[in-house]
């Protein structure tokens, strides 16, 4: 079964990634915005500000963006393994991601930053679900209006 | 029968609804034969070696018998979101995937005096996780600006949507903003090569479309 709201699967990383670095760059801009202007002393608080977009803004959206497209990868190889998308791809996908991310830091961390990426996106996945459920239940079937029958023929 | 139209819900035909169209044959406008319809062509499966025999004779067969003549569309984007966020990914993924080849090149073939094996390969993958993020992220960054700006210069100058002039404006302002810090000549002079890539592009395509077409008019003639 194929999820009709992602796009089809080679184009989902593109799209992942895009998403993602936009997301870590717009939301890592307003943040290092803020904090520049707080951090930085009177008289110097535009260039602050300023310097921190520049220079921590797109970290965070390159951050970002390798979570997405990996992640975005790892969730169409195994859809393509398993021959099925629903919610338990994403899942493995984050755990999966969470440990590649964390590889270089020793076994333990890695384990420890799957665990975490798993129950990250098992909970999205599960409010997801749940909106779902929520928004679907308000349009149930109902039966037709059956018109009386004409006696008077 | 009369207790009936005097219901409210009426049930209505086709027949009914459309009766006072006057449809005729010679007034609906046929497709042009010679020039038949072109179809933007995005499939789900755009590596041809993935494919089974079987679905690329389905494919051909289909095409055969509708008669499409289709390009190629790289990309499903129809939307602006979807123009932004491809064009953010596709700019990222070769800003990373360059820099890092660049980098990984640089440091590969850097004169050393002694001729090792692992340092040269430590160097080199040094020098590729240096140079990648940082042009991922540039060309990231760059890619947001210039998409973002196309479609609000495309949603301002409604008269003439999708002109070739709003996207070397769209250039022209990106590149300038992303040297704003720098002073006003190095963010008109950034500003002004982006825009001139962008005018490139656009006339390289131009003139591959118009050799396509030349050559397409020559095989008609023999």
């Amino acid at each position: 079964m194929k999820d009709p709201t992602k796009d089809p699967c080679p184009y989902r990383i593109i799209n992942d990634t895009g998403s993602s670095f936009a997301m870590g760059a717009i939301g890592g801009g307003l943040f290092n915005a803020f904090k520049g202007f707080h951090n930085s002393p009177r008289g110097q608080k535009f260039s602050g500000m300023t310097t921190a977009i520049k220079t921590k803004a797109p970290i965070s959206a390159g951050n970002f963006a390798v979570w997405g497209g990996l992640f975005a990868g790892v969730d169409c190889t195994l859809s393509s393994i398993r021959g099925k998308e629903d919610s338990w791809n994403s899942i493995w996908s984050g755990a999966i991601t969470g440990g590649l991310l964390a590889m270089r830091s020793g076994p333990t961390t890695a384990c420890a930053s799957a665990v975490m990426g798993g129950v990250l996106l098992a909970v999205i996945e599960g409010v997801g679900h749940a909106i779902n459920n929520a928004s679907s239940s308000m349009y149930k079937p109902q039966p037709a209006n059956i018109p009386e029958e004409d006696k008077t023929k | 029968m009369s207790q009936r139209s005097e219901q409210p819900q009426e049930s209505s035909y086709v027949k009914d609804v459309l009766g006072d169209l006057n449809v005729d044959v010679d007034t609906l406008k046929p497709i042009n034969k010679d020039k038949s319809i072109e179809y933007v062509k995005i499939d789900e499966n755009p590596l041809d070696l993935l494919k089974t025999k079987e679905e690329k004779e389905r494919e051909l067969e289909r095409e055969k018998r509708l008669k499409i003549v289709k390009s190629w569309a790289y990309l499903p984007m129809k939307t602006n979101g979807e123009k932004l966020l491809y064009g953010c990914g596709v700019s990222y993924l070769t800003g990373l995937c360059g820099g890092g080849l660049y980098g990984f090149l640089k440091g590969w073939t850097k004169p050393q005096p002694v001729l090792n094996y692992k340092l040269r390969l430590n160097r080199a993958l040094n020098l590729s996780t240096k140079y990648g993020p940082w042009a991922g992220n540039s060309m990231g960054v760059l890619g947001l600006m210039y998409t973002s700006f196309d479609s609000i210069l495309n949603s301002i100058r409604k008269d003439e949507p999708n002109d070739y002039y709003n996207h070397i404006g769209a250039g022209f302002i990106s590149g300038a903003l992303y040297k704003s810090t720098a002073g006003l000549k190095v963010a008109t002079l950034s500003g002004g090569i982006f825009a001139g890539m962008v005018a490139l592009c656009g006339l390289g395509t131009k003139a591959i479309q118009e050799t396509k077409e030349k050559i397409k008019e020559k095989k008609e003639q023999y």
